[in-house]
């Protein structure tokens, strides 16, 4: 009996120490993590290295958890965006109590982003337009600028890509390509503008677009930038080969040092015979338009954070197309050559500081020859530019950066007399005049979020100096955007500054021109709301107001003065987002009150770019897993002109010279157009993909008016509709390997 | 009243026999859960086909149609693996209408809607051009899932694997990818009790999804922690054993 209690003691005596032994093996591990400004942080990974305890801090910040581990132990806290949180300490008590402050990146991670308006200095979040919706756009022919044309604030003034931001003209809408300007991204560049980007959607990474009140970092432009920044070196070796009724294309991206330098290459050639022949039209034409294209990329990542990436652009066109004018029925025969080439460089430094280096050569030159018209322009762009963003702390940015540009623009040639004569045996100008325009200029802005405790807020001040040594006129541009995060879903913005631009080169011909105008200046004042339902669906408006001063005018001694000036007012609304039955897509509605005393206004009228209603609805719907089928439909009220309202006899020249009516007095008929896409995607093998597509353009067959031409005596008149604007139906395919 | 009699005892013969089928057609599918369950540790399609086999027989009960889908899913994710050719043209339409069965059931409507999201998802891995007709439809269904149940972790799961796979240009993002992956592992290891007939898999799929995301920011101490917990929940969790960890060990050098 006595032998049995001393067993039992000795086995209570011994789980007794088991137990306490096992307990004192498990540590207790817990506590909050916030951040520098004391705000909880969510999902954030704990946990002891070497080991497989830990936990992740829950919304509340707070974690907990047991370990098994002895010694000396790392308590590790990690989460994106922010330093990695680190703590050796020895386990010699049964509980542990860790307040985490975690202290956010100096660079975060950047993920590319396409914003579509933004007021805002940074590629912020919000409204995206993303590459997939340039691709399967109806009637964008996957060209980054027809695209674009459907968002608000782009109104519609032709079947031109080029971009008519708030009522500006297409030159006052800087397009530039990692970090370097480009004038002239387009071909088929004519009276009416150039059609198609001559950029291939394939070579962009990310686009930024910004309709006004945008950063300090981009000077000598009035109303909007286009920002785009090419893409990275390939991963995987690929080939495509597109053909439609329009083009044919190859393409290949072909990684050459496992990851650390690739290439990527797009030749193109556009030959549009098949769709006017297919279509009509072709007897408008002495010369179908054609183009070539070539765009390509080395890309060298040279460190973990360097990268050096060598762009080129090149592209030629040529077109005829027949005229008919009052005094002469004609050709219009034009061609253009393009060579654009940017080094670009990126990288960081010491941990806070983004470097952007990029260096870049462009040569254009077209020719127009109608007529006696038969004038030869040169561009010359040579541009240095350097950005730096410094990360001061978590929530504060200084930018600063420098540009050189060397423009030299040439014109060579003839050009009318009268611009009512166009006929080869009239009177001309002989035009040799070349615009030298080298441009130096600075920019610092200063980026805070949360400035002075106030939570929600952040704003960017900036300031720039650019100076035109060879005009001896120089400038100062303050910029500045307040926002107010009014809660998760909404924020509310406020942006504004003054920007300056220098007129078109051809206004500082001596001849016709004037070489001492100054630079053009708008001020901005935007105000915007933002409401992002969820991931899918969000909605912006906008309202602004621009004030146009120095604006180029006619003047009879010196052909021109700054004395032109302007508005413009309006306010733009898009809804992005799934509507039921699983429809994308997004409706976006602009309206502007414009008015300009500029060129040859009679005081304060309508511009050419006053379209007051600019309606965008662009749906997609997946009629099987394979197949969409998306419809663009536009609509924009008629353009102003200046009718002519009577004509007289000139015996001297022998024919009759039009009297013209009051500046934009009368609109062209509503723009209309309806633009249908049946697209297929098919992964054929694992290593062949195809996209077939069918578009029918302007289905509807509306009459678009560009233009009035008239009859010798002006007293009858006849519609000029734009060649691509006619119904058309276009097919093609995609073949990737 | 020797009819009466016989009444009684037949009814009462006959409810027993329901009872007992019942019980039988429940022990099925457990069986057949387990062995869905088991395939799927350690990437077995022979085993999953054999599950959905027996589930397939018992999928009137929401439960066996649920596995069954699961099971589809998971033999579409093994048929890119050589050998597994032809699971991809034998699952998915059943996949679908099973998930979409399933999405309409009360008390599955948001595993269902996650179910048919990833089934989805492997249509794209299977035919990368689908993406552009199912990236959407993908994500309306998950927020679908995740509006009818907030703490449904598989949603967040498949949400964090569609961000991940997606390229950046298309909408992807590896911080959207973490943050989904972080709030399932969240509500996983919040979970008490399992009942094994309810949906539960995800766990072990999401911290080896966390893993490799870290890996991709190049935290590697963070990914072999995810790594090291998975093969603790599970230790023969084939795709961490002898895939995910060995490599990630062989760049650490440890």
């Amino acid at each position: 009996m006595k032998n049995n209690y001393k067993i039992i003691l000795i086995i209570l005596l011994v789980l007794v120490g088991f137990i306490s032994l096992t307990a004192q093996e498990k540590i207790r591990i817990e506590g909050t993590i916030k951040d520098e400004k004391n705000n909880p942080l969510p999902y954030v990974n704990v946990f002891i290295l070497n080991t497989t305890d830990g936990s992740m801090s829950d919304d509340d910040g707070n974690f907990s958890f047991r370990t098994t581990a002895k010694g000396k132990v790392t308590l590790i806290a990690s989460i994106i965006g922010y330093e990695k949180y680190q703590d050796e300490f020895e386990i010699s008590k049964p509980k542990y109590q860790f307040n985490i402050k975690m202290i956010e990146k100096a660079v975060n991670l950047k993920e590319t982003i396409v914003t579509g308006s933004s007021y805002g200095s940074e590629k912020e979040k919000g409204l995206v337009i993303s590459r997939i919706d340039v691709l399967t756009t109806p009637g964008g022919a996957a060209d980054i600028f027809q695209s674009l044309k459907t968002l608000p604030g782009l109104t519609q003034v032709s079947e031109s890509a080029e971009l008519y931001v708030r009522g500006g003209d297409p030159i006052e809408t800087l397009t530039i390509i990692d970090g370097a300007a480009v004038y002239h991204p387009f071909t088929f560049e004519s009276a009416y503008g150039g059609i198609f980007s001559n950029l291939n959607q394939s070579a962009v990474k990310g686009i930024y677009f910004s309709s006004g009140g945008f950063s300090a970092k981009y000077g000598n432009v009035l109303s909007g930038v286009l920002d785009i920044e090419t893409r990275d070196q390939p991963v995987r070796s690929q080939y495509q080969i597109g053909l439609s009724l329009a083009n044919g294309s190859l393409s290949a991206d072909i990684p050459i040092d496992d990851g650390k330098v690739g290439m990527y290459l797009n030749i193109q050639q556009s030959f549009t015979k098949p769709i006017f022949w297919l279509n009509g039209g072709l007897d408008r034409l002495t010369l179908s338009p054609t183009s070539r294209n070539l765009t390509g990329g080395i890309v060298y990542s040279y460190s973990k954070t360097g990268k050096l990436k060598l762009f080129t652009l090149l592209a030629n066109d040529e077109q005829g197309v027949k005229v008919e004018r009052a005094e002469y029925n004609g050709t219009f025969n034009g061609n253009s050559k393009n060579l654009f080439l940017n080094l670009h460089n990126t990288d960081i430094l010491f941990e806070k500081v983004v470097m952007k280096n990029s260096l870049s050569y462009n040569k254009y030159s077209n020719n127009w020859l109608l007529g006696i018209l038969d004038l030869t322009k040169t561009d010359y762009v040579y541009t240095f530019r350097n950005d730096f963003e410094i990360s001061v702390s978590s929530s504060n940015k200084i930018l600063f950066g420098v540009e050189y540009e060397n423009r030299d623009v040439n014109y060579l040639g003839k050009i009318p007399e009268e611009n009512f004569d166009i006929r080869p045996e009239g009177f001309s100008k002989i035009i040799d005049a070349t615009f030298r325009g080298s441009r130096i200029a600075g920019y610092t802005e200063y980026q805070s979020a949360n400035p002075f405790g106030l939570n929600n807020v952040s704003f960017a001040a900036g300031l720039r100096y650019d100076r035109i040594p060879g005009l001896n006129v120089d400038w100062v541009d303050p910029r500045l955007s307040i926002s107010y995060k009014l809660s998760d879903k909404s924020t509310i913005k406020i942006g504004g500054g003054i920007f300056h631009q220098l007129p078109d080169p051809q206004l500082f011909r001596p001849v016709d021109g004037n070489p001492n105008l100054i630079a053009m200046k708008a001020e901005h004042l935007i105000l915007s709301y933002d409401y992002n339902f969820d991931q899918q669906n969000s909605f912006r408006m906008e309202v602004y107001h621009k004030k146009y001063s120095n604006l180029p005018k006619e003047n009879s001694i010196l052909n021109y003065d700054n004395g032109g000036k302007g508005f413009a007012d309006g306010v733009d609304l898009i809804f992005k987002g799934v509507l039921p039955l699983n429809i994308t897509g997004w409706i976006s509605y602009g309206f502007i009150n414009t008015k300009r005393d500029w060129m040859d206004y009679d005081g304060l009228t309508s511009s050419s770019f006053d379209i007051t209603h600019n309606v965008s609805l662009v749906l997609k719907y997946n009629i099987a897993e394979l197949w969409q089928i998306g419809i663009n439909a536009k609509y924009a009220t008629g353009r102003p002109y200046t009718p002519v309202e009577s004509s007289f006899y000139r015996s001297d020249l022998n024919i009759f010279e039009p009297i013209y009516s009051a500046t934009n007095s009368a609109r062209y008929p509503d723009y209309q157009r309806v633009d249908l896409r049946i697209t297929h995607f098919n992964q054929i093998s694992p290593s062949i993909s195809l996209v077939a597509y069918m578009e029918g353009l302007n289905i509807f067959n509306f009459e678009n008016i560009f233009g009035y031409t008239y009859s010798q005596d002006y007293k009858e008149r006849k519609i000029i509709s734009s060649y691509f604007g006619r119904r058309m139906l276009v097919f093609g395919f995609m073949l990737g390997f | 009243m020797k009819i009466t009699k016989w009444i009684l005892v037949l009814s009462l013969f006959l409810t027993t026999l329901i009872k007992v089928t019942a019980m039988q057609d429940k022990s099925n599918i457990r069986e057949a859960i387990s062995l869905c369950e088991k395939a799927m540790i350690v990437y077995d399609s022979y085993l999953l086909q054999k599950a959905k086999e027996i589930l397939q027989q018992n999928n009137s009960d929401p439960a066996a149609l649920y596995y069954e889908a699961l099971c589809e899913y998971k033999l579409l994710e093994m048929s890119s693996r050589p050998g597994n050719e032809g699971l991809f043209e034998k699952n998915y339409e059943s996949g679908v209408a099973n998930a979409e069965k399933l999405s309409v059931i009360t008390g599955f409507e948001s595993e269902g809607k996650t179910l048919l999201a990833a089934i989805y998802m492997m249509k794209i891995a299977n035919n990368s051009m689908s993406a552009v007709t199912l990236t959407s439809k993908i994500h309306s269904l998950l927020d679908e899932a995740q509006k009818i149940n907030p703490d449904n972790p598989r949603s967040y799961l498949i949400r964090g694997i569609m961000k991940l796979q997606t390229p950046a240009m298309f909408g992807g993002s590896i911080e959207d990818a973490l943050k989904n992956f972080s709030k399932a592992i969240q509500i996983f290891d919040k979970e008490d009790e399992i009942d094994k007939i309810k949906p539960h898999w995800g766990y072990l799929e999401s911290l080896a999804w966390m893993g490799i995301t870290q890996e991709k920011l190049e935290n590697l101490e963070a990914a072999k922690f995810s790594y090291q917990k998975a093969l603790n929940v599970e230790p023969n969790y084939t795709w961490v054993k002898y895939s995910l960890l060995p490599k990630l060990l062989e760049k650490t050098g440890k």
